[in-house]
Formats: C-alpha cells, structure tokens, sequence
C-alpha cells in the first residue's frame, strides 16, 4: 500500500494534465501522456504537434494542461522543441535558470512519421537533450482517419477504402522506431498503452539520458480503428501479443528485448476485433491475412536476431 | 460521487466524469472494477482492493481516485 507521502507526491505529478478534455472514451493519447507524466519526477515543458491530442485538450477559453505547453504547428514540434531546449541550456549556462528541466514533446504518427520527420531527425540529429513520444493510432484521426506512413498494410481508412478494385492501404507500414535508432542517439524504445509499467520505466530512463530519446507509443483509436470504447486495453495488449508491437528498447545502440509472449497468438486475434481490417475475413482476402502474418512473423525473426538481450521490465 | 471504504483507505469514482472506457477495468490487477448497466465504472469487489492506485495513474478523464483516511491528531500544545 503506498504511505502518505507517495499518495502526496503523486497528486503533484498528477496536476500536470487533467480531465475534462474531449478525447473520445477509450483514446490512447491520454493514457499515454498521463503514463508519462507521472513517471517524470522533473519539471516537464510539453511541445505539442497539432492533432487530436491538441486539440481536444486545448478548446479555448480551456487547457487540461497545468505544466508549461507550447503549440505552433503540424510539421515542427521537434524543431520547437529544439529551440526551447537551446534557450534552456543558454539560460543554465548564465545561471539565470538552476532548476533541471526536462522537454517532452508529443506528436501524433502523422505529426511524426510523416509531415514532422524532417524536423524529428534534424533535432536527433543535432543531439538536443528532449523526449519525443510519438502516441502511434496509425492514421491521422484528427482530420477523419487519413492513411499516413504508420497505417498497416491492407487497413481501411478514409483515403485507403475498401472496394472492388481496393483493399485498404496497400503498402506496408514504415518502421520508424528503426529509422530514430539509425541516428545513434542514447535511447529509443517501443511501448504500448497497454503495458503501463513498461512504458513509465521507459519515461523514467528516457528522461535520465543526456540527449535525445524517443518513444514510440501504439496508441488506441476506438472512432478511426473500429473497436468498443472499453476494449482499448485489451486491444492494444493484442498488439503485443501477437508480435505485431513488439516491445523494446534501443540503449546506446544495443538492442534490448522486454517482452516475450509465452504463446505468440496468430495475428488475426489482433485484427479480427477492429472494423478497418473486417473484409480480410472475407474468403476471397484469405491470402491478403496470410500475407500480414508473414510480414509479422518476419519483422519479429529480425527483430529477435538484432536483440543482443532480454530484460522484461 | 460514490465511495467505497475499507480500513484506512477509501476509494472515489466521479460517475459525471467517467466515459467509460473501461481502462481501470482493465487495469486492476485485482478484479476490483467492472463497467456497471450505465456503462460506468464501479468497485464492484472492493475487499479485494489493495488501493494500489493503477486506476488513479491510469484514467485518462480522473474520474477514480485512491484516498487514505487524514487521522486528525490531538494538538500537543
Ligand atoms: C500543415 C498542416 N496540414 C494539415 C493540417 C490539418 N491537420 C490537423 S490534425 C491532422 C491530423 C493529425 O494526425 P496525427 O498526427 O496522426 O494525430 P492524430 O490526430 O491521429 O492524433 C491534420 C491533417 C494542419 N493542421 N497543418
Ligand atoms: S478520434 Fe481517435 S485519436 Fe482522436 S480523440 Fe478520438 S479516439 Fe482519440
Ligand atoms: S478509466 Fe476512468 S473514465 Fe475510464 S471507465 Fe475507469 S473511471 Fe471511467
Ligand atoms: S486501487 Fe488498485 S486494486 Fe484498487 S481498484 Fe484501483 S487498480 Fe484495482
Ligand atoms: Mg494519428
């Protein structure tokens, strides 16, 4: 049980993001946010890309934010965020600032893998001392589920329908927690919303390293996925069962493995509760759900052959 | 506002507040919680919780909350 004192400090962490937002029942981005929050104990500024988690918890005249949060656009929330952390640094450097400070920058897939990538990698690249988590609900929701860079192979989406000649979004996936480690910075990780202990160790670590570090957050979307509002857990925690979302970690180059299903489950139990994948149990897309368990089975050899270890967190 | 006790520690849910998503449901590592015919949130075993604040730190809309009961000691002065 936790003692006073714990309770106390939790309600502290707590304040930095509040409810009232609108973020639909059972939405990932604020699970993901609050995991991280309250696993940071330093003081947090948050950049925020443009997208649902903006602009739900942002209506004018209202904020759910309580901590420091700057939005300016779309495509440049790494760009924002390396200037502030510049500033930051030039600041200490003249002793006009003594606290520590750490700056969490959060973008959507289509903030990220896509329109923000540019200003994601210069910033890596650069070295800035910053969190970049990326809540992935793999389309861009906020504007009516648009397929981006981070939609699976063959899901449904707006501009990806379904129909005769169509059958969903027809390449795969980017592998974007690969492209982030191939700028060597000191810490990369994958996580889901699902396994919450994993994913606040992950914030604990990112915010200790000195440099940039990256997370990259599946993240539930019941509207543009398709699934019940009170099964975003469940569904997030399919991911990771089945190898579609592995999770691990990227520390100093070396490749850490944290989780092992003990029985890999075959990747229609993931696909089959979500609406964007229903026609690929139609019979004539029986080759289309061999395909998918294909590119799993093959990303995750990959993935275990780059894994020098295994530490479950 | 509903309030489960037990010993010294007390357990709130804000029906106004809960969306029920279910994400305390799925939370719990000790099936304390169900989503009840309103579609919100409630302790349904409540003995069974160790008030290890999961459901707290996960919430996305605050509306459950862990407590622990202010004893008010008698003034020394
Ligand atoms: C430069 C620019 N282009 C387009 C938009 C419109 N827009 C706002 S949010 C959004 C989608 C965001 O998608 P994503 O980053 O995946 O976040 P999500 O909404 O899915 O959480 C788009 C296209 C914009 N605000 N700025
Ligand atoms: S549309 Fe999807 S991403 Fe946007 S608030 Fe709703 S559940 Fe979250
Ligand atoms: S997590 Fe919060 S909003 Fe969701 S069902 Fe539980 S109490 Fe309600
Ligand atoms: S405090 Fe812990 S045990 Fe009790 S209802 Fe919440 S998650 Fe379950
Ligand atoms: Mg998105």
């Amino acid at each position: 049980m936790p003692n006073t004192k714990e309770l106390a400090h939790r309600e502290e962490l707590h304040k930095r993001f509040t409810g009232a937002h609108a973020l639909c029942a059972g939405c990932g981005a604020p699970i993901c946010v609050r995991t991280i929050l309250n696993a940071i104990e330093e003081p947090v500024v948050v950049i925020n890309a443009t997208g649902c988690l903006e602009v739900a918890t942002t209506r004018y005249p209202t904020t759910a934010w309580n901590i420091p949060w700057i939005h300016v656009a779309f495509e440049n929330a790494a760009a924002v965020a390396s200037g502030v952390e510049t500033a930051y640094r030039v600041l200490r450097r003249r002793g006009k600032i003594s606290q520590e400070i750490r700056f969490v920058a959060f973008g959507g897939d289509g903030g990220t893998y896509d329109i923000g990538l540019q200003a994601l990698s210069g910033a890596l690249e650069r070295g800035h001392r910053f969190i970049y988590v990326c809540y992935d609900n793999e389309a861009y929701m906020n504007t009516g589920n648009q397929r981006s860079g981070a939609t699976p192979f063959a899901a449904q989406t707006s501009t990806a329908p379904v129909g005769e000649k169509s059958f969903g979004k027809p390449q795969r996936r980017k592998d974007l927690t690969e492209i982030v480690a191939a700028h060597h910075i000191p810490y990369v990780a994958q996580a889901s919303i699902s396994d919450w202990y994993d994913l606040a160790r992950k914030a604990r670590k990112a915010a200790a390293v000195d440099g940039p570090a990256f997370l990259n957050v599946l993240s539930t979307c019941p509207r543009g996925w398709g699934h019940p509002t009170d099964q975003s857990v469940k569904i997030a925690r399919l991911a990771v069962e089945t190898c579609y979302w592995p999770l691990y970690e990227i520390i100093e180059g070396r490749w850490v493995l944290n989780y092992i299903p003990e029985e890999k489950l075959p990747i229609t139990e993931w696909l089959r509760p979500q609406k964007r994948f229903a026609h690929l149990f139609e019979p004539q897309n029986r080759e289309l759900l061999r395909q998918i368990q294909q590119q799993v089975d093959e990303e995750w050899e990959k993935l275990l052959r780059k894994c020098e270890r295994y530490e479950a967190l | 506002m509903k309030r489960y006790e037990q010993g010294e520690f007390f357990l709130e849910i804000e029906p106004r507040r809960c969306k029920g998503c279910g994400v305390c449901v799925q939370s719990c590592p000790k099936g304390v919680l169900v989503l009840n015919a309103e579609g919100k949130a409630d302790a349904k075993e409540i003995a069974q919780c160790i008030f290890c604040g999961i459901c707290e730190q996960r919430c996305p809309d605050f509306a459950i909350s862990v407590h622990k009961v202010k004893v008010l000691q008698p003034s020394c002065v």
